[in-house]
């Protein structure tokens, strides 16, 4: 793919100066002259983490606050992309650039660092600089052993690097911004305290930003089940940080000062992306770690967009003991449009929640799951199902408390699948690093694999890994396809014995994932540690009348026939 | 009691086809699940069941997902 605007750019101010930017030696008058330095925002591939999904709203507020300063730049999402870097990098000229900035987080950061040393080989002059989550928690070893990274930008990025390309547009020293770290003329590792956080966010410019992206976005949408209508749907931001310390969460790199925007900046900010796309949002997924800290500041958010158009519909994720907070506000809130919460449960062994800083024990996560159905919101549900400490007594807690609470029926089925991710800079991944005695590499994502504790526990995750890999596919396809089958019958008006052998069999192949992984725990807990030949054996008979998986995908096959040749797109997106 | 609607008991609880007011396939809840059992194995009456389980069993019989009569 070509570059979007080369034309547009004025690219000689650095490029045959790479000393400017660091010593600042005396300028002529017209070397002098501010110049607009060309910049990219980059995204890099996060390979198939779930984080690929979602557009880098991180940069986007960075590239508004430039713009809002009269500063353009270019950004390029490659978050899914499988392409090598160094050829995504010449494929789209990011040697061309007086400055390139990369969102790291741990899952990018090898790939970050070899599209900046192919660019720093092209191009010495170009200035490197590197932010977000990861490149956060190690700053200094990101100056101290990658050549090719000029700067890390800490924690929040607008201010600082508004500075940085400023001083670059006026040939000044990079070094020395507040919030920065970078390496001084004899390789030593320097840098400036953090700045203040940015307080009042209401302040910042909407994350109006494009992006190249090798892969493209599908379009967001919601299906509500309510209106029974697609909804566009539109992603905000409303709030920073979470004044919480899970363990686990990547957000603790940035620090957990919580600060909002206002009820009306939010409306604002639907509206002013309603008129520059012309498409009207009536589904709001606010990408916020936590939305509802304060219920009453939330509902006030919920409550001005239904006042600006009741048909829109809002949904967001947060911490089980919010949700004992308040639950006429939750009431409420499901009275003006609120649909799903997504809720960061993660376990309901008393071991694991302490392990991962939840400060809640498996009651309140049952009370909260209770709380949302009996309000009849539909809920999300974030889990970890294995970390390296995990026993065989924590997986049946887990295994209990989904069945007892009903999401045996839950799709998609990654609650079992999941697995603790040790992001840098947080307590969890120091603390197995303690445990086991071993550091970890700076950059290194650990293999939870080669971490279990307990041989029967990783057992039983190889064999959800076998069975993820050998059937889950099929699974996902015969629901996909089975679900549009039964809701066009089922709305088309037709009733019978094929429709209600259809729906059975639908919650049956639901099931049998996590009746599966029960199964494995049982043989587990009886010493008998299934070797990979054997899990078939493990495979569960389901529905009624029972049948074996193959026999249950089989049925479900004859059962949809052709149907599924005539998808409605409206309902495509709904299961897929 | 006895009903026409097919019906599946896995994973904890009670699934009944084309028991929802559109044709929906509803899962019961536990306490719901315990008592659509009860009032199949004719264990007990929708008559002798109070509070909320008796208002359930009434529902059922008022929709005609149960029907009165022995079970097949």
């Amino acid at each position: 793919m070509a570059r979007t605007k080369p034309a547009a750019r004025q690219t000689t101010g650095t490029r045959q100066r790479s000393e400017v930017l660091r010593i600042a030696p005396a300028l002529t008058l017209a070397a002098a002259a501010e110049f607009a330095p060309a910049m990219a925002f980059v995204n890099p591939s996060v390979g198939y983490s779930d984080r690929r999904k979602s557009k880098p709203i991180g940069i986007a507020y960075v590239m508004a606050y430039l713009r809002s300063h009269g500063l353009e730049s270019e950004g390029f999402d490659f978050g899914g992309a499988l392409t090598e870097p160094e050829l995504l990098a010449a494929e789209h000229r990011l040697d061309t650039y007086d400055i390139v900035g990369f969102s790291v987080y741990n899952e990018s950061a090898d790939n970050a660092l070899s599209m900046a040393a192919w660019i720093k080989e092209r191009n010495p002059t170009a200035l490197i600089v590197m932010g977000g989550p990861h490149a956060t928690a190690v700053a200094d070893h990101l100056i101290a052993a990658h050549p090719q990274v000029d700067l890390v930008v800490r924690r929040e990025g607008e201010e600082p690097m508004l500075e940085i390309a400023r001083r670059v547009a006026a040939r000044r020293p990079v070094t020395g911004v507040l919030g920065t770290t970078w390496r001084e003329p004899n390789g030593e590792v320097a840098s400036r305290e953090d700045p203040p956080f940015i307080e009042d966010l209401d302040t910042l410019p909407f994350p109006d930003a494009r992006f190249t992206s090798d892969s493209g976005y599908p379009t967001l949408s919601y299906f509500d089940d309510v209106s029974g209508r697609l909804k566009p749907a539109l992603t905000v931001n409303t709030s920073r940080s979470c004044p919480y310390n899970c363990s686990f969460c990547g957000v603790l790199t940035i620090g957990r000062r919580y600060r909002t925007r206002s009820p009306g900046s939010v409306v604002e900010e639907i509206d002013y992306f309603r008129n520059r796309d012309g498409i009207p949002y009536q589904h709001i997924y606010f990408s916020d770690a936590n939305f509802y800290v304060n219920p009453r500041r939330s509902l006030a958010v919920i409550e001005a967009i239904h006042a600006y158009d009741p048909a829109i519909t809002v949904s967001f994720g947060t911490r089980v003991n919010q949700i004992l907070r308040s639950e006429d506000v939750l009431a409420r809130m499901k009275e003006i449009g609120l649909r799903f919460v997504e809720l960061g449960i993660e376990s309901a062994s008393p071991a694991m929640l302490e392990r991962l800083a939840k400060g809640v024990s498996p009651q309140v996560n049952v009370d909260a799951v209770r709380t949302l159905q009996r309000l009849g919101l539909e809920i999300v549900v974030d889990f970890i199902m294995f970390d390296p400490a995990t026993t065989l007594a924590d997986l049946r807690m887990n295994l209990a408390f989904l069945r007892r609470l009903g999401f045996y029926d839950y799709v998609p089925h990654e609650a079992i699948y999941t697995t603790l991710v040790l992001y840098q800079g947080t307590p969890i991944r120091e603390f197995y690093e303690r445990r086991h005695g071993r550091a970890f590499a700076p950059n290194e994502l650990p293999d939870i694999v080669g971490l279990y504790e307990n041989d029967d526990v990783a057992a039983v995750a190889a064999g959800m890994r076998w069975f993820r890999r050998t059937w889950q596919p099929a699974i996902d396809t015969a629901l996909a396809d089975g679900e549009l089958c039964a809701e066009k019958w089922r709305s088309g008006g037709r009733t019978g014995d094929r429709l209600a052998q259809l729906q059975l069999d639908l919650v049956a192949l639901r099931h049998v994932p996590y009746v599966f992984m029960q199964h494995l725990v049982e043989a587990a807990g009886d010493g008998r540690l299934a070797l990979e030949e054997e899990y078939g054996a493990h495979l569960p008979s389901t529905g009624a009348p029972a049948a074996a998986l193959t026999e249950l995908l089989a049925r479900v096959a004859e059962l949809v026939g052709d149907e599924h040749f005539e998808r409605d797109p409206s309902l495509l997106t709904r299961f897929a | 009691m006895r009903t026409t609607h097919r019906w599946l008991d896995e994973a904890g609880h009670v699934y009944v086809a084309e028991g929802g007011p559109q044709g929906q396939c509803v899962r019961l809840n536990a306490a719901a699940s315990k008592v659509w059992r009860a009032l199949l194995a004719e264990q007990i009456t929708p008559d002798e069941l109070e509070g909320s389980d008796g208002e359930f069993a009434r529902s059922l019989l008022v929709t005609g997902v149960l029907l009165p009569g022995p079970s097949d």
